[in-house]
């Protein structure tokens, strides 16, 4: 079954809710939110401004989900990243990742995030 | 053999439809260090993508301490250093990414 890939980039905030379908056969959902913290290289911040070269952000992003697939059989991703201002205590990044055991989905999750970090255009910046 | 790339075309083009500069992008810590989003660099001959970063240092010297953490994107890729950068190409300058 090829794993399906939901990518957005969205200005609004993310929201709690869970996946809208799961695959059949999914016996983990693994979900992972980055959120803004109050305090940024040792100052107090009360937001984060987030910035993305959208259409190549977008294109890694489904770049490694389908690198990560090939080793982890993962059935479903979906990531939901803002951009624009994000309030301290929402999240910037929602990654879901549902799999038939949590092995492949921790691991897909794991190494997904630390790709994003690494080759994904998006940048924050504290507000001035 | 690769052309010497070329800052300035002094003589006409002999196809005026034919681009000679490629677009600049700029993001994150380049465009706050430039203050804008793009520049059209003139350029009449493709080059490697190594080749620009000489033109890049002699028309952005406020790159310079940015420069060994700047890499280069094309068509939402990454470009390694020996590919070639061809007249009307969209180069985005992609500093070190902070997103997540």
């Amino acid at each position: 079954m090829q794993m399906t890939i939901d990518i957005v980039l969205q200005q609004e905030p993310l929201g709690s809710a869970g996946p809208e379908t799961i695959p059949s056969g999914a016996g983990a959902v693994v979900r992972f939110e980055g959120r803004v913290r109050a305090e940024e290289n040792g100052a107090i911040i009360p937001a984060l401004d987030y910035e993305a070269y959208e259409p190549m952000a977008r294109r890694q992003m489904e770049k490694i989900a389908r690198e990560l697939g090939e080793r982890h059989a993962c059935l479903s991703v979906r990531v939901r990243h803002r951009v624009g201002r994000v309030p301290v205590g929402e999240a910037a990044i929602l990654l879901e990742v549902c799999a038939r055991h949590r092995g492949e989905a921790f691991a897909f999750v794991t190494e997904f995030m630390n790709r994003l970090k690494q080759d994904v255009p998006i940048w924050k910046a504290v507000p001035k | 053999m690769m052309a010497t790339p070329k800052l300035e075309s002094t003589t006409p083009a002999d196809n005026s439809t034919r681009p000679a500069t490629v677009r600049l992008l700029f993001f994150g810590p380049v465009r706050a260090q430039l203050g804008v989003d793009h520049d059209d660099l003139k350029c009449a001959d493709e080059m490697k993508a190594s080749t620009l970063w000489p033109l890049l240092a002699e028309h952005y010297p406020a790159l310079a301490p940015l420069r060994p953490t700047i890499r280069l994107a094309r068509s939402g890729e990454f470009l390694r250093d020996d590919e070639t950068i061809h007249p009307g190409d969209e180069i985005a300058l992609i500093p070190p990414v902070s997103g997540g």
